[in-house]
């Protein structure tokens, strides 16, 4: 036997899974509201793990003309990263999906960042909290485990009022006329970015499965969004962009610096400049704190990479005397001598720098690096 | 008069001291990272490439008030969260509106007193209007003088 479908092993048969169309819109409705992630990764970031949170089913959307909903949304997520996504369903057979559908997307859209309160938001999702016998802090643990709900909203309300929001049409088929304006719209658009998704339905008997597509993410949309994005360094991009700069002992260096912090630190924070750097964060009084910065500074032939001590941060953390015994360490180093005497002059509020180039060869000046660092951590 | 593209020379950004920690940057290699700026139409006009300058301003005498560095827009205003160089405690983490800027080394390049002192910047907006928040824009004729007075 062979068709088209998904074929389902169950024991030692094979089951046919038969796309099926949705019996109505409100069934592939429900299908999005119940099971978000089926849309979550390939309209994220792509990499499958991102979720989307169901604010609200119906979402109502006021105007410039009335402070009442008078547009009502099919459903208002939040990705992970605070963006808000507008979902607008609509089945193939319905006839307003060839134009009329983009105009109420951008009406929504258009009147969603200008005329949402946040509140509006907090409420809903408190609405939906309330529906599932849940607390808005629980549904916020369960979508983001360790956010801090106030920190979350004020994401969301930043991306809000930048416009940086995402539509996506979903049905079960896009017709392609439908595709062209949204893929065209994506291209232009910044950083409001706009999304197809063909959700497509197999079914057998009890089993189904639900397969969806992307459509939007031309090559060039994806220039358009990235050339206006800060692309994180990670551990392996730095690595790989400072060895064309440092020696073999400034990258030991660089290496024990990532090794302290592995052990006895709490994160590497890493840059989003166009210059590789990261951060190095330790516990200081239980808190979180940054205490250097690294660059490997690889602008022009001639800059060279360095570590900066955050200082003026930490002082007003651990009080003078724990700096005070730090830098004197660091007095050790001779190019940090005048650099620490003026840190110290102005209480701080200056953060010594040194090139890693003037201490990696020597274990003494690097020692004096790591004690310094020790002693100001718990 | 709305500014367009061809109004602008360079930017200036500007650090109190008194609000954030721009004086803990004096010394330093480079800097590449972001600035606050205001959300208004000019924000929409920058773009990477374009000049900026890093002003310190206020009325202390260390750091004396002046432009400390000269570098370039990387990456075109995004919204971000303010980091913790904020002397206000309130004020770290509040969502901002940040460019993405690279620095070269950051030292004394000239003080506000030469650029005052400078009569072909009489009026150049950050003289002129010493309140305008950021980003100050530099006219093209402003910043051929500028960056001779800042050694760039």
């Amino acid at each position: 036997m062979s068709a088209d479908g998904i074929f389902l092993k169950v024991g030692e048969s094979l089951e046919l899974l038969s796309q099926t169309p949705y019996d109505s819109e409100a069934v592939l409705q429900e299908a999005l509201a119940g099971h978000p992630e089926v849309i979550a990764g390939p309209t994220t970031s792509g990499d499958g793990e991102s979720r989307l949170l169901l604010v609200r089913r119906e979402m109502g959307v006021p105007s410039a003309s009335s402070a009442a909903n008078v547009f009502s949304l099919d459903h208002l997520f939040i990705d992970d990263e605070g963006v808000p996504v507008l979902v607008e369903v609509k089945r193939a057979s319905d006839t307003r999906i060839r134009r009329e559908v983009v105009g109420q997307m951008l009406d929504y859209a258009a009147n969603a960042v200008v005329y949402w309160p946040l509140d509006l938001l907090r409420e809903s999702l408190a609405s939906r909290a309330t529906a599932e016998s849940k607390s808005v802090d629980e549904l916020l643990a369960e979508f983001r485990p360790g956010t801090d709900a106030e920190e979350f909203w004020q994401e969301v309300e930043a991306n809000l009022r930048q416009g940086r929001i995402r539509m996506i049409f979903a049905a079960d088929s896009l017709p392609a006329e439908l595709v062209r304006i949204i893929e065209f719209l994506n291209e232009q658009m910044n950083p409001a970015e706009v999304l197809g998704v063909e959700l497509r339905q197999f079914r057998a008997g009890d089993h189904v499965a639900y397969v969806p597509s992307v459509v939007g993410r031309t090559t060039t949309a994806a220039q358009t969004k990235l050339s206006a994005q800060g692309q994180p360094w990670n551990r392996d991009s730095f690595v790989a962009a400072a060895k064309t700069r440092c020696s073999v002992a400034e990258m030991r260096l660089i290496e024990r610096l990532f090794a302290h912090v592995d052990q006895r630190g709490t994160q590497l924070s890493w840059g989003h400049g166009v210059t590789p750097g990261v951060g190095g964060w330790y516990r200081i009084d239980g808190r979180p704190t940054g205490v250097w910065v690294l660059n490997a500074n690889t602008d022009s032939p001639t800059t060279r990479a360095y570590l900066v001590f955050y200082f003026g941060d930490i002082v007003t953390r651990t009080g003078p005397a724990r700096i005070d015994e730090a830098a004197s360490k660091l007095e050790r180093i001779a190019s940090m001598k005048s650099k620490i005497g003026d840190a110290r002059a102005s209480a701080w509020k200056k953060y010594p720098s040194l090139y890693l180039a003037d201490v990696a060869s020597d274990s003494a000046s690097v020692d004096a690096v790591f004690e310094a660092i020790e002693t100001i951590i718990d | 008069m709305q500014l367009t593209l061809a109004d602008i020379g360079a930017w200036i950004l500007k650090g109190n001291p008194k609000m954030y920690a721009v004086q803990g940057l004096i010394g330093q290699p480079s800097f590449d990272d972001d600035w606050v700026v205001n959300p208004t139409y000019r924000t929409d006009l920058m773009e990477p490439g374009q000049r900026v300058y890093l002003y310190v301003g206020g009325s202390q005498k260390d750091p004396v008030p002046g432009i400390y560095a000269v570098g370039k827009v990387t990456r075109r205003p995004f919204a971000a969260k303010a980091d913790e160089h904020w002397v206000d405690e309130s004020d770290r983490g509040r969502p901002s509106l940040k460019v993405g800027i690279l620095l070269g080394e950051i030292a004394l390049r000239c003080t506000r007193r030469e650029l005052q002192a400078e009569p072909a910047l009489a009026q150049m907006e950050l003289l002129r209007n010493p309140i305008m928040g950021n980003p100050v824009v530099v006219r093209p004729e402003e910043n051929a003088i500028l960056a001779r007075l800042a050694h760039s």
